[in-house]
């Protein structure tokens, strides 16, 4: 599928969020998000089960760090050095050139001052982006989006599962999709855009306003992926 | 559908004039009183229809055709009761449906050795377990101890390919081609084992099992292997359930137990009787969540869910609490079997007299099944001495502390510190599992407990041993907060995401009054105004496992093999048993509404109409009570469809929308086959996928 990023993209930023292999398209249009001036991305990583900060970037001259881990530190002579007290752990090496060019910083110990004792809660606020304050309803990373100069495609955030994530939630529409190839309505179905333009109709015109924006933002995406598809098979 | 309450309303004010008259107030506190029960119970003041249908939402997954009629018929009050006492409900053909389902009927410890967890089919291999002599059993071990063999094998592969590259960067490359190698083979030999299975479908059952036992092992492994779901069945046609399972265990023994309790909870969800133990039994399951994906959980499970949960829905909490804190498969999900006091004997080092120190579970590499609980030195493996450290000590483990008073009892808010946590882990120290390698139960271990007095909530806990633990119990279950807690999931479940604070409150006085008595904490729920209010009415948006089972129950569809809607429901983000934190699952429609869970919602109407899930079949003329012809009226499909899947409460957008476009003479002719009276049956999908039938 040749779909070029102008497709999914009329304005704006773009944004991504998947657990899986992202497929490539999205890849190049998200790359390609920003039209003119800043090349800058932003790559989000949120491990959601834990990691240990002090095992990837490791104090390897602090002696308590040794004194207080005698079983899972990382001994000194593998850690790869970074300015004589912090180092990364044996893994991180191809990271070492990009410190070596002054290409990566590291803000260490960063964390949510909220000292929650769920980790649950915890993990929560770091998508609502608002520790301690449960009632928030949309994520940091939707809020950036409607903060952007706004653009109206329904594929401005994707969501790559069957979910959408906290840190997507939000006012900026959003969709998720689980396969972007059994993205549609009835897909072995002799009369499936009958059947897709009927549901359209009635989630459209539909009173239930959790349903209905839901709905309006679905078919919009089918719709547009559908119409990319055809585009890319005409070129061929 | 508020249209009696206003009406009465529009009475209140004619009347008023007429209050000189003694006559007339007389009438007036008549209408007042009225008015009044109108909006205390106003779905009650609509029919009791549309009571029976609210009802059914709540306490059911979802009405079958009839059920409404039933139900109102019956009266909605009454039929409260009966639902609220679910022993006295014939269940028998829920048990006929589930009769071929063996695993369901065995304790853990059978079904460990039935269907052999790696561990087990190591020490059958070891000669430390004798091989079993039945012939079924005998090649589910054959095929369990070839794939330990060519795990072993890979295992010491890996091992050599890393020694023999420098430990650079560049040392994973040497995998992928490996790997690449391993999967050819792989794929070759799984073809073979289909080719083989073309063959073997064309036999009668007892000659084909015959013939499945004689097969070479790689083959046995492979024979149901990424296979299509028709040769699948072609294959199990016929069979015993013995047999079936036995197919099954030659590619994956713990599938076995997995499908099965999987396929259980769905179809007793979709053809229970006993609706509403069903649906407390999947909320609670859920507030004390386990995940099917941890260890050993998978043969946990099914006795957690059948000895644990279900006996005790309706009972008090205290019971459910401390039945769930002494299970194996709580105690294991949540770490506790393995927490150790940092003081006990065991961390002090002072030597077993005679008994296991549990540590050196079967869940881990050693220790797995020798008869004298630990093997010789010399036959472990060893372990590099960071290692040897690491595993000796297990430590004090305070998930099951944790998540005890955040999710089980009193809430995140509830009024507990982090110190409370460490102390309650402190008190629990030795509640673990016996033998727990053989699917053993609950056991105390003072070897592991923690010496001392400690304290909780500002509460003196007295050195007791397991008795502390008990008493943490006992405070909790009676806590305000647990009432709270517990009073808000409820309402969550059965009213609205959002439910009203004096709903939470009526229900936590009666659980505070009745000793946690979770019947007569729904019985004031279900009698609440709240419960009945108009905002109640379809509040919530079904959860995927919610929005299936209610599919197939208004369409009385005949599931013959659950497989393809338990993979549906995965597709669906909602896979049975398979929340992995303790959270469970959310039943808040925010989490589940979006536009993948939508397309999948629509698809999965249209797929379940039109007769396209495999294993699952759907009958049309059945449902409606007639026949269905080149000459059937369309229209009157939709109507009677509107009747039969939503009791007729249809909003009129979606009612035009489908006369409009698919009923309607033009719009039918549209349809490639427009003569073919199965064209009728996307009506039914459409409606499954309508916005009204993604609500309860």
């Amino acid at each position: 599928m040749s779909i070029t990023r102008r497709t999914f993209l009329k304005s704006g930023a773009m944004a991504v969020v998947g657990t899986a292999a992202i497929p490539s398209f999205l890849t190049r249009a998200a790359w390609g998000a920003t039209e003119a001036g800043s090349n800058k991305r932003l790559v989000v990583i949120f491990q959601r089960g834990a990691a240990d900060g002090l095992n990837i970037v490791v104090p390897h001259a602090e002696r308590s760090y040794y004194a207080m881990r005698p079983s899972i530190n990382i001994p000194r002579q593998q850690v790869i050095d970074l300015n004589g007290f912090f180092g990364l752990h044996p893994s991180l090496a191809p990271f070492k050139p990009l410190w070596d060019q002054r290409q990566l910083a590291i803000v260490n110990a960063a964390g949510s001052p909220d000292t929650t004792r769920s980790h649950f809660d915890a993990q929560d606020y770091m998508e609502s982006g608002t520790p301690g304050v449960k009632i928030t309803s949309d994520g940091w990373l939707n809020r950036t989006l409607q903060s952007e100069s706004a653009g109206d495609s329904p594929f401005r955030a994707i969501a790559l599962g069957t979910s959408l994530p906290r840190i997507l939630a939000g006012k900026a529409s959003a969709v998720a999709v689980s396969n972007v190839n059994g993205f549609g309505i009835a897909g072995g179905n002799p009369n499936a855009a009958t059947l897709g333009n009927t549901f359209e109709v009635m989630y459209e015109q539909s009173v239930d306003t959790v349903l209905h924006g839901t709905g309006r933002e679905t078919f919009e995406a089918v719709k547009m992926l559908k119409s990319a598809d055809r585009n890319a098979t005409r070129r061929q | 559908m508020d249209r009696p309450h206003r009406k009465h309303r529009k009475k209140k004010v004619s009347h008023r004039p007429q209050m000189r008259w003694i006559v007339a107030l007389s009438f007036l506190l008549f209408v007042t009183a009225g008015i009044y029960a109108a909006k205390k119970n106003n779905i009650a003041g609509a029919t009791e229809q549309k009571r029976a249908l609210h009802a059914l939402d709540r306490l059911t997954f979802g009405p079958r055709p009839g059920d409404v009629q039933a139900v109102a018929a019956m009266g909605v009050d009454k039929w409260i009761q009966v639902e609220l006492h679910p022993e006295k409900i014939d269940n028998a053909a829920m048990q006929a449906r589930l009769a071929g389902y063996r695993t369901l009927e065995m304790s853990s410890r059978e079904m460990l050795f039935e269907f052999p967890t790696n561990p087990v089919a190591k020490a059958a291999m070891d000669g430390k377990l004798p091989m079993p002599r039945d012939p079924y059993r005998r090649a589910i071990y054959g095929a369990a101890i070839d794939r330990v063999e060519q795990q072993q094998q890979q295992d010491a592969a890996n091992v050599a390919a890393q020694s023999a590259s420098t430990p650079s960067a560049s040392a994973p490359n040497n995998q992928p081609a490996m790997q690449t190698a391993d999967l050819t083979q792989r794929r070759q030999d799984r073809r073979e084992a289909h080719t083989v299975a073309n063959d073997l479908v064309l036999l009668p059952p007892d000659p084909r099992m015959h013939r499945i036992l004689a097969l070479p092992v790689a083959q046995q492994r492979d024979l149901t292997q990424g296979i299509p779901f028709e040769k699948r069945q072609a294959l199990l046609a016929g069979l015993s359930p013995e047999q079936r399972e036995t197919v099954l265990a030659l590619n994956n023994p713990a599938a076995v137990i997995n499908s099965e309790v999987q396929s259980a909870k769905l179809l007793r969800a979709v053809y229970s009787d006993r609706q509403l133990e069903e649906v407390l039994t999947d909320f609670w399951f859920n507030h004390f969540n386990i995940f099917i994906g941890k260890g050993a959980d998978h043969y946990l499970i099914t006795a957690y869910e059948h000895e644990i949960i279900r006996p005790r829905v309706l009972g008090k909490f205290k019971d459910l609490l401390v039945a769930t804190a002494k299970s194996p498969a709580m105690l294991f999900y949540l770490d506790n079997w393995q927490s150790e006091g940092p003081d006990s004997e065991a961390a002090r080092g002072v030597p077993a007299a005679g008994q296991n120190p549990g540590m050196n579970g079967p869940f881990g590499r050693r220790g797995v099944m020798y008869p004298a609980g630990r093997p010789p030195r010399s036959q472990q493996p060893q372990p590099s001495p960071q290692n040897n450290q690491q595993k000796r000590r297990s430590g004090l483990n305070e998930n099951y502390a944790r998540e005890l008073m955040e999710l089980h009892t009193l809430g995140v808010n509830g009024g507990y510190t982090q110190q409370d946590v460490t102390q309650v882990a402190r008190v629990f120290t030795g509640w673990t599992i016996d033998e727990p390698g053989r699917g053993g139960g609950f056991v105390y271990k003072r070897r592991l407990h923690e010496p001392g007095a400690k304290t909780v909530l500002g509460h003196k806990i007295k050195d007791r041993g397991e008795n502390e633990g008990m008493q943490v119990l006992e405070i909790l279950a009676h806590h305000p907060s647990t009432a709270r807690f517990v009073s808000t999931e409820l309402a969550q479940r059965f009213v609205s995401d959002d439910p009203p604070q004096s709903l939470i409150d009526a229900m936590s006085k009666t659980f505070l009054k009745t000793d946690g008595d979770i019947r007569s904490v729904l019985q004031t729920m279900f009698r609440s105004p709240e419960f009945w209010a108009p905002e109640a009415y379809r509040a919530r948006v079904k959860t995927p496992f919610e929005f299936v089972v209610s599919s197939l129950r208004a369409t009385q569809a005949e599931i013959s093999d659950p497989q393809p809607l338990l993979a549906m429901l995965n597709k669906m983000g909602m896979p049975l048993y398979g929340m992995q934190p303790p959270t469970g699952y959310s039943t808040k429609a925010d989490v589940w509404v979006n536009s993948a869970a939508l397309l999948d919602r629509m698809n999965f109407g249209l797929a379940l109409a039109t007769n396209r899930l495999a294993g699952t079949s759907f009958n049309l003329a059945q449902l409606l009570n007639s026949t269905l012809g080149t000459d059937t009226d369309p229209y009157q499909v939709q109507l009677k469809l509107e009747r039969t899947l939503i009791a007729g409460d249809i909003s009129k957008q979606t009612h035009q929308t489908i006369e409009e476009r698919i009923v309607g003479p033009q719009a039918m002719s549209q349809f490639a086959d427009p003569s073919h009276p199965t064209n009728v049956n996307v009506i039914a999908g459409l409606l499954l996928g309508s916005p009204e039938f993604q609500r309860k």
